[in-house]
């Protein structure tokens, strides 16, 4: 491989890891979010400090060129990251759907009990937010 | 009853209930409207459940049989709020719920006018015919929004009522034959929608002609004892 390619893949896939570290550290996303990050970033660095690890792979598989394995393994990894966000969209929609039911029906039973409420003692059902003048 | 920024329709509708349905509880869910629908439906006498941002017919629709299921009531008949369904069918709904789970009311069974053309009639026809099958009774309308649903219907339907696209009509159905709830429909008359026209456009038709197989089928292919999404993982 050409020395100039190198220093840069190796930059390139050292700044990734260094990225997706930084934010694990902020608490910017989760460490279940953050594991294929962090596996892909560490394989990216592998692969571009010592070139012979995937031409390794490649020639045990049966693939003549590395870089198709390589295209192929971050091809599967973004495919499994992209069903575990659609599976973790799906359950906060659902989440939040039933949030938004509760919060319906209990505005509704709260105006109930403020009618309610409000009938017996024939007060202002509003006057209790704040501090009483007086 | 299910309604989306129908400030001009509802409170007729509303009133249209109580004087035709004499006894019956109005329930208007408001499903996110960025009208006065809420204050048009509580000014006619029903009450509210006012959801936050808009869930669709099914999201709107699950809330409403949480509330029946709450408040214990027995039998729940879902009416259009923009005055399609004449309120006169609730009463035979609601004798026909002493008997069956869900109870359909039909547009095409013999009563009123109401015409459907080219991919949605095959639509139409396609879903009657594969429902019919999984329910094992002979359904002609099974994309009516004016039906009724019993105790056992209302139990089933506030946990797990389908909220995706087209869930409200099709997809509730087959959950609830998968549930071994009896299904039947009763012929009731339609009127013309009080505003908008329906689309004829038939390229839209089409798109809705192969949503709603594809909605079917995965509507099939569920498992019947549903879990609930949030619980995937």
């Amino acid at each position: 491989m050409n020395i100039g390619v190198q220093i840069f893949s190796v930059t390139a896939s050292v700044l990734a890891l260094v990225l997706v570290f930084l934010m694990l550290r902020r608490k910017s996303f989760r460490e279940r979010h953050a594991v294929w990050w962090l596996i892909a970033g560490v394989c990216a660095v592998i692969a571009s400090l010592f070139p012979d690890v995937p031409q390794f792979f490649a020639n045990a598989i049966g693939i003549a060129d590395a870089m198709n394995l390589v295209f192929f393994v971050s091809t599967v990894l973004l495919f499994l990251v992209c069903v575990q966000f659609s599976l973790e969209l799906t359950s906060l929609e659902a989440r939040v759907r039933r949030l938004a039911e509760e919060t319906a029906l209990q505005d509704e039973r709260i105006r109930l009990l403020e009618t309610a409420a409000g009938a017996d003692a024939g007060d202002d059902r509003r006057g209790d937010d704040g501090p009483r003048a007086g | 009853m299910p309604a989306y920024n129908e400030e001009e329709a509802v409170g007729g509708v509303v009133r249209e209930v109580f004087e035709k349905a004499p006894g019956a509880t109005v329930l208007v869910i408001n499903d996110g409207s960025h009208d006065r629908t809420v204050d048009v439906a509580r000014e006619a006498g029903a009450k509210v459940l006012d959801l936050p941002f808009n869930l669709g017919v099914g999201g709107a629709m699950r809330a409403g049989f949480k509330y029946a299921e709450r408040n214990g009531f027995d039998y729940v008949v879902q009416v259009d709020s923009d005055g399609q369904h004449d309120p006169v069918g609730v009463a035979a709904i609601v004798d026909a719920l002493q008997t069956h789970d869900i109870v359909i009311g039909a547009r095409f069974a013999g009563e009123g006018d109401y015409e459907m053309r080219g991919p949605r009639r095959w639509a139409a026809n396609m879903l009657a015919w594969g429902i019919s099958r999984v329910a094992k009774t002979r359904l002609t309308d099974t994309t009516s929004g004016f039906r009724g649903s019993g105790p056992r219907a209302i139990k089933l339907f506030a946990a797990h009522y389908p909220a995706e696209y087209l869930g409200d009509t099709i997809e509730s159905l087959v959950m609830g034959a998968k549930a071994n709830l009896s299904v039947a429909q009763i012929p009731v008359a339609m009127r013309p929608r009080a505003g908008g026209v329906p689309s004829h456009n038939p390229a839209k038709a089409g798109i809705y002609l192969v949503r709603a197989v594809a909605a079917l089928l995965v509507a099939l292919a569920r498992p019947s004892s549903d879990q609930n999404l949030e619980d995937v993982r």
